[in-house]
Protein backbone atom coordinates (compact mmCIF):
# COMPACT_ATOMS: atom_id res chain seq x y z
CA UNK A 1 0.00 0.00 0.00
CA UNK A 2 2.81 2.51 1.01
CA UNK A 3 4.92 1.82 -2.29
CA UNK A 4 1.75 2.28 -4.19
CA UNK A 5 1.21 5.37 -2.39
CA UNK A 6 4.78 6.53 -2.98
CA UNK A 7 4.57 5.41 -6.57
CA UNK A 8 1.00 7.61 -7.03
CA UNK A 9 3.63 10.67 -5.26
CA UNK A 10 6.03 10.20 -8.37
CA UNK A 11 3.48 10.03 -10.80
CA UNK A 12 2.02 13.22 -9.21
CA UNK A 13 5.40 15.09 -9.13
CA UNK A 14 5.29 15.08 -5.12
CA UNK A 15 8.22 14.38 -4.05
CA UNK A 16 8.65 13.46 -0.38
CA UNK A 17 10.34 16.29 1.49
CA UNK A 18 11.35 16.40 4.70
CA UNK A 19 11.03 19.79 5.68
CA UNK A 20 8.23 21.01 7.97
CA UNK A 21 4.39 21.95 6.79
CA UNK A 22 2.06 24.80 6.77
CA UNK A 23 3.90 27.15 9.24
CA UNK A 24 5.04 30.56 9.20
CA UNK A 25 7.16 31.36 6.40
CA UNK A 26 6.06 28.71 4.13
CA UNK A 27 5.24 29.90 0.86
CA UNK A 28 3.05 27.11 -1.55
CA UNK A 29 1.42 27.27 -4.80
CA UNK A 30 -2.20 24.95 -5.86
CA UNK A 31 -3.64 24.12 -9.49
CA UNK A 32 -6.65 22.92 -9.10
CA UNK A 33 -9.86 21.43 -10.81
CA UNK A 34 -12.78 22.92 -10.18
CA UNK A 35 -16.51 21.96 -10.89
CA UNK A 36 -19.21 24.76 -10.57
CA UNK A 37 -22.42 24.58 -9.73
CA UNK A 38 -24.97 27.77 -10.93
CA UNK A 39 -26.83 29.17 -7.92
CA UNK A 40 -29.54 31.53 -7.18
CA UNK A 41 -31.08 33.77 -10.18
CA UNK A 42 -28.08 32.45 -11.89
CA UNK A 43 -29.80 29.34 -11.91
CA UNK A 44 -33.44 29.81 -12.14
CA UNK A 45 -33.08 32.55 -14.86
CA UNK A 46 -30.10 31.77 -16.87
CA UNK A 47 -28.42 28.62 -16.68
CA UNK A 48 -28.51 25.96 -14.27
CA UNK A 49 -26.42 23.29 -15.34
CA UNK A 50 -23.13 22.26 -13.57
CA UNK A 51 -20.05 23.21 -14.88
CA UNK A 52 -17.04 20.94 -15.24
CA UNK A 53 -15.21 23.26 -17.03
CA UNK A 54 -12.77 25.28 -14.51
CA UNK A 55 -9.87 25.65 -12.46
CA UNK A 56 -7.79 27.58 -10.60
CA UNK A 57 -3.79 28.31 -9.89
CA UNK A 58 -3.51 30.17 -6.81
CA UNK A 59 -0.07 31.29 -4.83
CA UNK A 60 -0.34 31.53 -0.84
CA UNK A 61 2.24 32.69 1.80
CA UNK A 62 1.80 31.64 5.59
CA UNK A 63 2.74 35.19 7.55
CA UNK A 64 1.76 33.55 11.01
CA UNK A 65 1.31 29.86 11.55
CA UNK A 66 -2.41 29.74 11.30
CA UNK A 67 -2.89 32.84 8.77
CA UNK A 68 -2.05 33.14 4.67
CA UNK A 69 -2.26 35.47 2.28
CA UNK A 70 -2.40 35.28 -1.47
CA UNK A 71 -3.88 35.52 -4.93
CA UNK A 72 -5.59 33.41 -7.04
CA UNK A 73 -6.51 33.36 -10.21
CA UNK A 74 -9.52 30.84 -11.76
CA UNK A 75 -12.07 30.36 -14.54
CA UNK A 76 -15.60 28.58 -15.26
CA UNK A 77 -17.40 28.20 -17.86
CA UNK A 78 -20.95 27.40 -18.44
CA UNK A 79 -22.89 26.20 -20.86
CA UNK A 80 -26.92 24.80 -21.50
CA UNK A 81 -29.17 24.78 -24.27
CA UNK A 82 -32.83 26.05 -23.59
CA UNK A 83 -34.95 23.19 -25.89
CA UNK A 84 -36.57 24.59 -28.45
CA UNK A 85 -40.19 26.63 -27.00
CA UNK A 86 -42.18 29.41 -28.23
CA UNK A 87 -42.18 32.92 -26.55
CA UNK A 88 -45.01 35.80 -26.99
CA UNK A 89 -44.47 39.04 -28.53
CA UNK A 90 -46.45 41.91 -28.41
CA UNK A 91 -47.82 40.90 -31.79
CA UNK A 92 -46.96 37.37 -32.14
CA UNK A 93 -44.72 34.68 -31.31
CA UNK A 94 -41.07 33.26 -31.93
CA UNK A 95 -40.13 29.74 -31.47
CA UNK A 96 -36.72 28.74 -31.36
CA UNK A 97 -33.67 26.73 -29.40
CA UNK A 98 -31.44 29.08 -27.22
CA UNK A 99 -27.86 28.46 -26.21
CA UNK A 100 -26.66 30.37 -23.28
CA UNK A 101 -22.99 30.50 -22.33
CA UNK A 102 -21.35 32.27 -19.63
CA UNK A 103 -17.31 31.98 -18.38
CA UNK A 104 -16.21 34.01 -15.42
CA UNK A 105 -12.83 34.57 -14.62
CA UNK A 106 -12.24 36.34 -11.28
CA UNK A 107 -8.71 37.30 -9.99
CA UNK A 108 -8.68 37.51 -6.28
CA UNK A 109 -6.75 38.75 -3.26
CA UNK A 110 -7.15 35.41 -0.49
CA UNK A 111 -6.57 35.14 3.37
CA UNK A 112 -7.30 32.23 5.19
CA UNK A 113 -7.21 31.03 8.80
CA UNK A 114 -5.98 27.48 9.06
CA UNK A 115 -7.41 25.41 12.50
CA UNK A 116 -5.29 22.53 14.28
CA UNK A 117 -1.46 22.07 14.63
CA UNK A 118 0.83 23.01 11.97
CA UNK A 119 2.37 19.17 12.38
CA UNK A 120 -0.92 18.04 11.37
CA UNK A 121 -1.39 15.98 8.19
CA UNK A 122 -4.79 17.57 7.36
CA UNK A 123 -5.12 20.93 8.12
CA UNK A 124 -8.63 22.22 7.78
CA UNK A 125 -8.61 26.06 6.86
CA UNK A 126 -11.63 28.91 6.30
CA UNK A 127 -11.35 31.81 4.39
CA UNK A 128 -12.39 34.51 1.67
CA UNK A 129 -11.16 35.74 -1.90
CA UNK A 130 -12.20 39.02 -2.63
CA UNK A 131 -11.39 40.86 -6.28
CA UNK A 132 -12.23 41.43 -9.14
CA UNK A 133 -14.46 39.19 -12.09
CA UNK A 134 -14.40 39.37 -15.58
CA UNK A 135 -17.74 38.13 -16.73
CA UNK A 136 -18.91 37.13 -20.23
CA UNK A 137 -22.58 35.71 -20.62
CA UNK A 138 -23.32 35.09 -24.81
CA UNK A 139 -27.17 34.01 -25.96
CA UNK A 140 -27.61 32.40 -29.21
CA UNK A 141 -30.44 32.46 -31.22
CA UNK A 142 -29.97 31.14 -34.61
CA UNK A 143 -26.60 33.51 -35.93
CA UNK A 144 -27.59 36.13 -33.46
CA UNK A 145 -25.47 36.30 -30.69
CA UNK A 146 -26.61 38.75 -27.74
CA UNK A 147 -22.58 39.47 -25.86
CA UNK A 148 -22.13 40.83 -22.82
CA UNK A 149 -18.70 41.57 -21.07
CA UNK A 150 -18.10 43.40 -18.13
CA UNK A 151 -16.01 43.39 -14.74
CA UNK A 152 -17.47 43.04 -11.41
CA UNK A 153 -16.57 42.70 -7.79
CA UNK A 154 -16.42 39.33 -6.69
CA UNK A 155 -16.10 37.96 -2.99
CA UNK A 156 -15.50 34.34 -2.48
CA UNK A 157 -15.77 33.05 0.92
CA UNK A 158 -14.55 29.54 1.02
CA UNK A 159 -13.53 26.44 3.21
CA UNK A 160 -11.17 23.47 2.85
CA UNK A 161 -8.00 21.47 3.96
CA UNK A 162 -4.85 20.86 2.75
CA UNK A 163 -3.79 17.08 3.23
CA UNK A 164 0.05 16.54 3.09
CA UNK A 165 1.32 13.35 1.06
CA UNK A 166 3.17 12.41 4.27
CA UNK A 167 4.03 13.78 7.74
CA UNK A 168 6.76 15.69 6.71
CA UNK A 169 5.75 16.57 3.58
CA UNK A 170 5.42 19.78 1.91
CA UNK A 171 2.96 19.02 -0.75
CA UNK A 172 -0.51 17.54 -0.97
CA UNK A 173 -3.91 17.29 -1.96
CA UNK A 174 -6.13 20.60 -1.60
CA UNK A 175 -9.58 20.38 -1.44
CA UNK A 176 -12.74 23.09 -0.69
CA UNK A 177 -15.87 23.95 -1.12
CA UNK A 178 -16.45 27.99 -2.75
CA UNK A 179 -19.00 30.07 -2.84
CA UNK A 180 -18.43 32.81 -5.49
CA UNK A 181 -20.68 35.84 -4.68
CA UNK A 182 -20.51 38.14 -7.71
CA UNK A 183 -22.12 42.01 -8.48
CA UNK A 184 -23.18 40.61 -12.21
CA UNK A 185 -26.77 41.45 -12.56
CA UNK A 186 -28.00 41.07 -16.31
CA UNK A 187 -29.95 38.94 -18.54
CA UNK A 188 -32.56 38.40 -15.59
CA UNK A 189 -29.46 37.47 -13.42
CA UNK A 190 -28.90 39.58 -9.99
CA UNK A 191 -25.99 38.86 -8.57
CA UNK A 192 -24.67 35.86 -10.54
CA UNK A 193 -23.83 33.28 -7.88
CA UNK A 194 -22.32 29.54 -7.94
CA UNK A 195 -20.92 27.06 -5.61
CA UNK A 196 -17.19 25.85 -6.45
CA UNK A 197 -16.02 22.65 -5.67
CA UNK A 198 -12.26 22.33 -5.51
CA UNK A 199 -9.99 19.70 -5.68
CA UNK A 200 -6.17 19.87 -6.67
CA UNK A 201 -2.44 19.35 -5.95
CA UNK A 202 -0.31 22.08 -3.41
CA UNK A 203 3.49 21.83 -3.71
CA UNK A 204 6.10 24.11 -1.36
CA UNK A 205 8.04 27.22 -3.07
CA UNK A 206 11.08 28.21 -2.08
CA UNK A 207 12.08 25.64 0.86
CA UNK B 1 12.59 25.48 -9.07
CA UNK B 2 13.50 22.57 -10.75
CA UNK B 3 11.38 20.64 -8.42
CA UNK B 4 8.68 23.48 -8.28
CA UNK B 5 7.77 22.52 -12.43
CA UNK B 6 8.43 18.85 -11.77
CA UNK B 7 5.57 19.36 -9.30
CA UNK B 8 3.82 21.75 -10.87
CA UNK B 9 3.27 19.96 -14.53
CA UNK B 10 1.32 16.69 -14.07
CA UNK B 11 -1.35 19.05 -12.17
CA UNK B 12 -1.49 21.15 -14.70
CA UNK B 13 -1.54 18.60 -17.05
CA UNK B 14 -4.35 17.01 -15.01
CA UNK B 15 -6.29 19.99 -15.19
CA UNK B 16 -5.76 20.38 -18.77
CA UNK B 17 -7.42 17.09 -19.46
CA UNK B 18 -10.46 17.37 -17.24
CA UNK B 19 -11.37 20.53 -18.96
CA UNK B 20 -11.26 18.91 -21.95
CA UNK B 21 -14.30 17.27 -21.32
CA UNK B 22 -16.43 20.58 -21.87
CA UNK B 23 -19.64 19.37 -23.64
CA UNK B 24 -20.62 22.20 -25.17
CA UNK B 25 -22.36 22.26 -28.29
CA UNK B 26 -20.88 20.97 -31.54
CA UNK B 27 -21.28 23.76 -34.74
CA UNK B 28 -23.67 20.49 -36.76
CA UNK B 29 -25.93 21.24 -33.18
CA UNK B 30 -26.40 24.93 -33.09
CA UNK B 31 -26.95 25.08 -36.99
CA UNK B 32 -29.74 21.95 -36.56
CA UNK B 33 -31.29 23.96 -34.20
CA UNK B 34 -30.76 27.50 -36.07
CA UNK B 35 -34.26 28.26 -37.52
CA UNK B 36 -36.06 30.31 -35.34
CA UNK B 37 -40.01 30.48 -36.22
CA UNK B 38 -41.42 34.01 -36.24
CA UNK B 39 -45.31 35.25 -36.87
CA UNK B 40 -46.37 38.54 -36.30
CA UNK B 41 -49.78 39.38 -36.74
CA UNK B 42 -52.74 42.27 -37.29
CA UNK B 43 -54.38 42.12 -33.54
CA UNK B 44 -57.32 43.90 -35.48
CA UNK B 45 -58.10 41.46 -38.07
CA UNK B 46 -60.53 39.23 -37.77
CA UNK B 47 -59.16 35.99 -38.20
CA UNK B 48 -62.67 33.94 -37.14
CA UNK B 49 -65.29 35.23 -39.73
CA UNK B 50 -62.78 34.52 -42.70
CA UNK B 51 -63.78 31.28 -44.13
CA UNK B 52 -62.35 30.36 -47.61
CA UNK B 53 -58.70 31.08 -48.77
CA UNK B 54 -56.59 30.40 -51.72
CA UNK B 55 -52.81 29.87 -51.87
CA UNK B 56 -50.79 30.96 -54.91
CA UNK B 57 -48.80 27.82 -55.21
CA UNK B 58 -45.53 28.75 -56.93
CA UNK B 59 -42.83 30.07 -54.62
CA UNK B 60 -40.17 32.49 -55.75
CA UNK B 61 -36.94 32.47 -54.83
CA UNK B 62 -34.62 35.61 -54.49
CA UNK B 63 -31.19 36.58 -54.16
CA UNK B 64 -29.52 39.49 -53.39
CA UNK B 65 -25.66 40.14 -54.76
CA UNK B 66 -23.21 41.67 -53.58
CA UNK B 67 -24.39 45.18 -54.76
CA UNK B 68 -27.63 44.12 -53.06
CA UNK B 69 -29.45 43.89 -56.57
CA UNK B 70 -32.33 41.26 -56.46
CA UNK B 71 -32.32 38.52 -59.17
CA UNK B 72 -35.37 36.29 -59.21
CA UNK B 73 -35.91 32.57 -59.72
CA UNK B 74 -38.32 29.84 -58.36
CA UNK B 75 -38.29 26.47 -56.64
CA UNK B 76 -39.66 23.73 -58.43
CA UNK B 77 -43.39 22.67 -58.88
CA UNK B 78 -42.62 19.58 -56.49
CA UNK B 79 -40.75 21.29 -53.77
CA UNK B 80 -43.38 24.18 -54.11
CA UNK B 81 -46.27 21.97 -53.68
CA UNK B 82 -44.25 20.18 -50.63
CA UNK B 83 -44.91 23.15 -48.91
CA UNK B 84 -47.81 24.50 -49.89
CA UNK B 85 -50.00 21.24 -49.52
CA UNK B 86 -48.50 21.76 -45.60
CA UNK B 87 -50.09 25.59 -45.51
CA UNK B 88 -53.42 24.02 -46.59
CA UNK B 89 -53.05 20.78 -44.55
CA UNK B 90 -52.93 23.58 -41.61
CA UNK B 91 -55.41 25.99 -42.49
CA UNK B 92 -57.80 23.50 -43.47
CA UNK B 93 -57.60 21.87 -39.79
CA UNK B 94 -58.07 25.40 -38.87
CA UNK B 95 -61.74 25.20 -40.42
CA UNK B 96 -60.93 27.03 -42.94
CA UNK B 97 -61.65 25.72 -46.85
CA UNK B 98 -59.52 26.16 -49.52
CA UNK B 99 -60.71 27.71 -53.03
CA UNK B 100 -58.78 27.14 -56.33
CA UNK B 101 -58.57 27.95 -60.09
CA UNK B 102 -59.96 26.27 -62.40
CA UNK B 103 -59.40 26.22 -66.16
CA UNK B 104 -60.98 29.63 -66.82
CA UNK B 105 -59.52 31.29 -63.83
CA UNK B 106 -62.03 31.43 -61.94
CA UNK B 107 -61.88 30.75 -58.15
CA UNK B 108 -63.70 28.03 -56.23
CA UNK B 109 -63.99 24.65 -54.90
CA UNK B 110 -65.32 21.14 -56.24
CA UNK B 111 -68.37 19.94 -54.47
CA UNK B 112 -69.12 16.39 -56.66
CA UNK B 113 -68.99 17.04 -60.12
CA UNK B 114 -70.01 20.79 -59.79
CA UNK B 115 -67.18 23.56 -59.28
CA UNK B 116 -69.04 26.37 -56.98
CA UNK B 117 -67.61 29.58 -57.72
CA UNK B 118 -66.40 31.20 -54.67
CA UNK B 119 -63.96 34.33 -54.32
CA UNK B 120 -61.42 33.26 -51.08
CA UNK B 121 -61.27 35.67 -48.14
CA UNK B 122 -57.66 34.95 -47.24
CA UNK B 123 -54.98 35.19 -50.06
CA UNK B 124 -51.82 33.42 -49.09
CA UNK B 125 -47.82 33.83 -50.72
CA UNK B 126 -44.94 32.09 -49.70
CA UNK B 127 -41.58 32.84 -50.91
CA UNK B 128 -37.56 31.57 -50.07
CA UNK B 129 -35.02 34.34 -49.59
CA UNK B 130 -31.74 32.70 -50.14
CA UNK B 131 -28.06 32.86 -50.15
CA UNK B 132 -28.38 36.24 -49.23
CA UNK B 133 -24.76 37.00 -48.84
CA UNK B 134 -24.80 40.39 -46.59
CA UNK B 135 -26.41 42.17 -44.01
CA UNK B 136 -29.35 43.27 -45.54
CA UNK B 137 -32.15 45.63 -43.97
CA UNK B 138 -35.09 44.31 -46.00
CA UNK B 139 -38.39 46.62 -45.90
CA UNK B 140 -41.49 44.14 -45.89
CA UNK B 141 -43.76 44.23 -48.98
CA UNK B 142 -39.77 45.05 -50.94
CA UNK B 143 -40.39 41.72 -53.51
CA UNK B 144 -44.28 42.88 -54.13
CA UNK B 145 -43.40 44.73 -57.83
CA UNK B 146 -42.91 41.17 -59.86
CA UNK B 147 -46.51 40.80 -61.09
CA UNK B 148 -47.00 38.67 -58.22
CA UNK B 149 -50.42 39.75 -58.10
CA UNK B 150 -51.22 38.93 -61.86
CA UNK B 151 -52.60 35.89 -60.04
CA UNK B 152 -54.95 37.39 -57.58
CA UNK B 153 -56.50 39.31 -60.48
CA UNK B 154 -55.32 42.34 -59.88
CA UNK B 155 -54.36 43.25 -63.62
CA UNK B 156 -51.90 46.54 -63.32
CA UNK B 157 -49.40 48.14 -61.04
CA UNK B 158 -49.39 49.27 -57.90
CA UNK B 159 -50.83 46.89 -55.84
CA UNK B 160 -48.51 46.58 -52.43
CA UNK B 161 -49.46 45.68 -49.62
CA UNK B 162 -48.93 46.90 -46.10
CA UNK B 163 -48.46 45.97 -42.46
CA UNK B 164 -51.00 48.12 -40.56
CA UNK B 165 -48.91 49.09 -37.56
CA UNK B 166 -46.90 45.52 -37.06
CA UNK B 167 -43.95 44.93 -38.67
CA UNK B 168 -41.64 47.47 -40.02
CA UNK B 169 -38.63 45.63 -41.21
CA UNK B 170 -36.23 42.35 -40.82
CA UNK B 171 -32.40 41.69 -40.99
CA UNK B 172 -31.81 38.60 -42.63
CA UNK B 173 -28.35 37.27 -42.73
CA UNK B 174 -29.57 33.64 -43.68
CA UNK B 175 -31.97 32.22 -45.66
CA UNK B 176 -35.94 32.80 -44.73
CA UNK B 177 -39.60 31.42 -46.03
CA UNK B 178 -41.94 34.13 -45.64
CA UNK B 179 -45.65 33.36 -45.45
CA UNK B 180 -47.66 35.83 -45.77
CA UNK B 181 -51.88 35.61 -45.38
CA UNK B 182 -53.89 39.28 -47.08
CA UNK B 183 -57.27 39.85 -46.79
CA UNK B 184 -58.48 39.49 -50.53
CA UNK B 185 -59.53 42.55 -51.94
CA UNK B 186 -61.74 41.82 -55.38
CA UNK B 187 -62.36 45.19 -57.36
CA UNK B 188 -59.59 46.59 -56.29
CA UNK B 189 -58.44 50.36 -57.57
CA UNK B 190 -54.84 51.55 -58.45
CA UNK B 191 -55.27 53.17 -54.84
CA UNK B 192 -55.73 49.95 -53.20
CA UNK B 193 -53.36 48.90 -50.62
CA UNK B 194 -53.69 44.97 -49.59
CA UNK B 195 -53.52 44.41 -46.30
CA UNK B 196 -51.51 41.45 -44.70
CA UNK B 197 -52.69 40.14 -41.55
CA UNK B 198 -50.06 37.74 -41.07
CA UNK B 199 -46.77 37.29 -41.58
CA UNK B 200 -44.61 33.75 -40.94
CA UNK B 201 -40.76 33.59 -41.25
CA UNK B 202 -38.85 30.46 -40.87
CA UNK B 203 -35.41 32.31 -40.65
CA UNK B 204 -32.44 29.92 -41.30
CA UNK B 205 -33.71 28.00 -43.92
CA UNK B 206 -31.31 28.14 -46.27
CA UNK B 207 -27.88 26.87 -45.08
CA UNK B 208 -27.88 23.32 -45.99
CA UNK B 209 -29.19 20.73 -47.68
CA UNK B 210 -32.02 20.64 -49.86
CA UNK B 211 -34.05 17.56 -48.43
CA UNK B 212 -33.12 19.51 -45.12
CA UNK B 213 -34.78 22.34 -45.92
CA UNK B 214 -37.82 20.71 -47.37
CA UNK B 215 -38.20 18.99 -43.56
CA UNK B 216 -37.28 22.13 -41.94
CA UNK B 217 -39.34 24.20 -44.23
CA UNK B 218 -42.79 21.85 -43.73
CA UNK B 219 -42.17 21.40 -39.56
CA UNK B 220 -41.52 25.28 -39.75
CA UNK B 221 -44.44 25.73 -41.30
CA UNK B 222 -46.81 23.85 -38.93
CA UNK B 223 -44.76 25.29 -36.24
CA UNK B 224 -45.89 28.87 -37.40
CA UNK B 225 -49.67 27.71 -37.38
CA UNK B 226 -49.55 26.45 -34.20
CA UNK B 227 -47.86 29.34 -32.59
CA UNK B 228 -50.79 31.51 -33.82
CA UNK B 229 -54.22 30.31 -32.35
CA UNK B 230 -56.40 33.23 -33.23
CA UNK B 231 -55.86 31.83 -36.81
CA UNK B 232 -58.95 30.01 -36.30
CA UNK B 233 -62.45 29.61 -38.55
CA UNK B 234 -65.99 30.06 -36.59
Amino acid sequence: MKRIAIILMVVLGASLSTFSQVTEGFGFGAVSYEVNIPTSSFSSNYISKTSFYGGSAEGRYMIADHLSLGVSFSWAKFYEEIPRQTYQLNNGAVNATLFRFTRSFPIKALAHYYFGDSENIVRPYAGIGIGAVNMRTETDVSDFAFIDNRWNFIATPEAGALIGFGKYSNSGVILALKYNFTTYSENNISNLQYLGIQAGIFFGVGQ
Amino acid sequence: MRYFLFRLLPAVFLIFTLNSCYNGPSSDEIYNESDVILTQYNKSYDFSSQKYFAVYDKIYTTQLDAKGKISKDSLSDSDAKTLTDQIVKDMVSKGYKQVVKDVNGNFGYQDGSTFVLQEPDLGINALLLSNVTQVNTVVWGWWYDWGYWGWWDYPYYPYYPYYPGYVSSFSYTVGALVVEMFEYTPNATSDTKIAVSWTGVIRGIDTGAKSTNLAKGVNGISQMFTQSPYIQSM
